[in-house]
């Protein structure tokens, strides 16, 4: 394998015109190359939608781990991920391990029978609420919340719950008109899946759809692009976003404040899974192995906010914590075959055209 | 050991052949009976599924509505996460939703009445699937639309309930065929005490023990215990026989022989050598005739109807012939006119060529015995189409008839008979007769005078006396 560059990470950014249905992430691909610092090398392949400055410390850690493995890690969208790998059958262009966070459609290729079992040490300890036959693994814990820049707090008591959000949105006096930002489901299938557990969750989504159809909400296509705009001012309350990319933000934007919901508060996972067709499965399986492994969990829950899904670990970014401070109010969504239903399209269509509804009704 | 010495052993093999036969059978159906369990336990499932999903389709504004519940997909995926599919298709075969392309049951299960919902098995990326179709309408206040909703869940869960099943039955019957096992060694060594006491009944006895054996065995086995003791019966007998034969043997030699010590101690006391020289012609006489005695009884014990001689082709008129000419010698010194009536051709009987001698010697030895001089003995042979002949008759003193049926037994003799014949004759005649599987009978001799002797052979085969010729 040939190795041009000598410094790692080796950074290829290749700038590709994707679809705007991205679920949460950036909207190119972008390509690192950590290569093997020692000979013989086994290539490893990582498609992944989860930002590469997340993923960087697992990253090193498992490259200095098994410094063997000539690592290819590429970030798409969720769309891309789930795309290739069903292309991935006639263009011979598998990956080792796929990452993301668009859990409907990593069931979809679950069970499908696209991925193949994983039987390391670690994955059969792996808790089974967050895995699926061994074939798919959950292993972060990320909360979906309610982003709003400090200077709203000036002006009102910024919401801590949904009933509160829907409280102030109904206000005569209400700050948010034209402020609040949220996911366009018809965009991003990551917001429509949030968008339908909240309204199986409760009836009263419609009335907070209703209520932010009145106060005139903007809507994203991706959780970076939202906070981006908030950031910039255009928006002060962001509806609905993924905790860990928001927490990431927060760190070098301290006006923004993360509210996880007090009421009830989603959270989603990132699930691993290994392709049958994966060409280098025995790296893949080292990988997954680590996620799942003490020192990968460590990783989640101290250097980046992605959560340690994993019980025993410690650290300010633990799924552990988070039950702590927000108790009952925390509900991951279920990894099972009830993710398939979200990419129903009857149902997406029945609830498209409710949400729709709502705005119209609201003109 | 053979293998026919174990009557346990070949009793076991033929009832274990139909356990195994029977185990074998019992197993096969509560396989079927397993798969049949577990699928219509889970094929319930799917129903529910199928039945979620259609009460969930709704038709508003001319297109079609479905809230797809996850509880439809969920409780056929159920703890063991088996993978879950479903399809919506309209009648005409439209695909409406789904998330993969599932296979058709065939026409046989659609055919099926009074039934909306079909049970199938496919197969999907080579994942073999158990499926469920169900016919469902969406009926609005104008019309009603046919459609088909399919679900379908893979086998894990299903054939490891099978599995579990099937294993309860497997372990029951494995039990009841290692305690029927159980019993019937049981059964065996308590239904086949008998025999063994049998065994040791015989075992235990004296070489010299003949009585019959009492035993209380089960009827079953009276046959072989009748066999045995009528064995032994004639066992008995024919040591009685035997033991008889040589007391009167020995009785019979012991005359003779004391006779010819008297004479010796007799002639010893005198002096003449003239009464020497009378003295040791009767020493002699009794001496040939102690001799023939004992040639008679070796004969008679060599034709015992139990020794088996080779028998071949004879020519019974070549025989008798023979036997006149011999005899002719004696007959003539006698006085005696001995003749012999029959045709020259060849007479075949099958027998003992010896024996057969032996047979015509005793006869005629008896005759010239008892025969005084002047007498006429006429030995003839007639060959009929299915029996031959042999007749010895004479016109001497004759036999009381009332003697006839002892004639034949062994040291018999008539009342009027001298000293001269030890009786042994006739009864050899009437042994080799019978191993000839002749017919013998006494009768009043020539012109109702005297005595005769009639041996009727069967008639050999002709063709197996035709390579003789």
């Amino acid at each position: 394998m040939p190795q041009p560059w000598r410094n790692t990470p080796c950074v290829i950014i290749t700038l590709m015109l994707t679809t705007i249905l991205g679920m949460g992430q950036g909207q190119a691909s972008e390509r690192f190359h950590y290569p093997a610092r020692v000979e013989p090398s086994s290539p490893l392949e990582i498609d992944a939608a989860l930002d590469h400055n997340m993923a960087e410390p697992l990253l090193k850690a498992f490259t200095e781990k098994h410094p063997n493995i000539d690592l290819t890690y590429t970030n798409y969208n969720t769309f891309e991920v789930f795309n290739r790998a069903q292309q991935s059958h006639s263009s011979k262009t598998a990956a080792d391990v796929l990452i993301s966070s668009a859990m409907p459609w990593q069931m979809q290729l679950a069970n499908a029978g696209y991925a193949q079992p994983i039987d390391t040490p670690n994955a059969r300890q792996w808790p089974q609420w967050a895995q699926w036959r061994r074939e798919l693994f959950a292993f972060t814990f990320e909360p979906v919340v309610m982003v709003y820049r400090q200077d709203l707090s000036q002006q009102m008591p910024p919401p801590r719950s949904h009933d509160q959000l829907l409280t102030a949105l109904n206000s005569p006096q209400t700050q948010l008109k034209g402020q609040v930002i949220t996911y366009d489901p018809h965009v991003s299938a990551f917001g429509l899946m949030l968008g339908m557990h909240d309204a199986r969750f409760s009836p009263q989504f419609w009335a907070l759809a209703n209520a932010l159809s009145q106060a005139r909400f903007q809507e994203g296509g991706t959780t970076n692009e939202m906070i981006q705009k908030i950031i910039e001012g255009q928006a002060r309350l962001g509806y609905n976003l993924l905790g860990s990319y928001a927490i990431q933000a927060a760190k070098q934007h301290p006006e923004l404040i993360v509210q996880v919901p007090e009421d009830y508060a989603l959270v989603v996972t990132r699930l691993a899974l290994q392709p049958r067709n994966a060409p280098h499965p025995k790296a893949g399986r080292l990988f997954i192995d680590f996620l799942l492994s003490d020192q990968g969990q460590s990783l989640m829950a101290t250097q980046t906010p992605l959560f340690a899904l994993k019980h025993s670990i410690q650290g300010p970014w633990t799924a552990q914590s988070l039950k702590s401070k927000a108790g009952t109010a925390l509900h991951p969504i279920p990894i099972d075959t009830g993710l398939l239903t979200i990419l129903d399209p009857l149902k997406r269509r029945t609830f498209l055209r409710r949400w729709d509804q709502t705005r119209t009704d609201s003109k | 050991m053979r293998a026919e010495t174990s009557l346990k052993r070949r009793l076991l093999i033929w009832l274990l052949l139909p356990l195994t036969g029977i185990v074998t059978l019992v197993l096969i159906q509560a396989y079927t009976s397993a798969v049949r369990t577990a699928d219509r336990t889970h094929d319930t499932l799917l129903a529910a599924s199928s039945l979620i999903i259609a009460e969930r389709i709704q038709w508003q504004d001319g297109q079609l509505w479905l809230d797809l519940p996850e509880s439809a997909l969920k409780i056929i995926s159920g703890p063991d996460q088996e993978r879950v599919f479903y399809q919506i298709t309209q009648s005409n075969g439209e695909r409406l939703t789904g998330n993969a392309t599932l296979p058709l049951p065939g026409d046989k299960a659609l055919s099926e009445p009074g039934n909306n919902v079909f049970f199938y098995n496919g197969q999907l990326h080579g994942m073999p699937l158990r499926l469920a179709l169900r016919h469902a309408y969406i009926t609005t206040w104008d019309q009603s639309r046919p459609y088909d909703i399919i679900v379908a869940q893979t086998r894990h869960t299903r054939n490891q309930l099978a599995h579990t099943l099937f294993e309860g039955s497997l372990l029951r019957t494995v039990i009841l065929a290692v305690l029927t096992l159980l019993g019937i060694r049981l059964a065996l060594g308590i239904a086949l005490r008998p025999l063994t006491r049998l065994r040791q009944a015989i075992r235990q006895r004296q070489p010299n023990d003949l009585s019959p054996l009492t035993l209380n065995l089960p009827h079953e086995l009276d046959e072989l215990v009748n066999t045995l003791n009528s064995l032994l019966k004639d066992q008995a007998t024919s040591l009685k026989r035997m033991q008889r034969f040589i007391a009167d043997a020995a009785h019979q030699l012991r005359t003779p022989l004391a006779g010819l010590q008297a004479r010796a101690e007799l002639a010893l006391r005198k002096t003449q050598p003239e009464d020497w020289y009378a003295a040791l012609q009767i020493l002699q006489h009794n001496a040939m005739r102690t001799t023939r005695l004992s040639n008679q009884l070796l004969a008679l014990s060599r034709v015992a109807p139990d020794t088996a001689t080779p028998h071949t082709l004879c020519d019974l008129t070549q025989l008798a012939r023979q036997s006149v000419m011999d005899d002719q010698d004696r007959a003539l010194e006698q006085h005696i006119d001995l003749g012999f009536e029959g045709n020259r051709s060849a007479c075949w009987v099958t027998g003992n060529e010896w024996q057969l001698e032996a047979l015509l010697n005793n006869l005629l030895d008896n005759a010239l015995n008892y025969c005084p001089p002047h007498s006429r003995i006429n030995v003839s042979l007639s060959c009929e189409e299915d029996y031959i002949r042999l007749s010895v008759e004479d016109d001497g003193p004759g036999v009381p008839a009332e003697s006839y049926p002892h004639l034949f037994e062994r040291f018999y003799r008539a009342a009027s008979a001298d000293t001269q014949g030890c009786g042994l004759g006739l009864a050899i005649v009437a042994t080799i007769a019978q191993s000839h599987g002749a017919e013998y009978q006494c009768r009043p001799g020539i012109d109702g005078q005297g005595f005769a002797v009639d041996i009727t052979f069967q008639r050999s085969s002709p063709t197996s006396a035709g390579f003789q010729d």
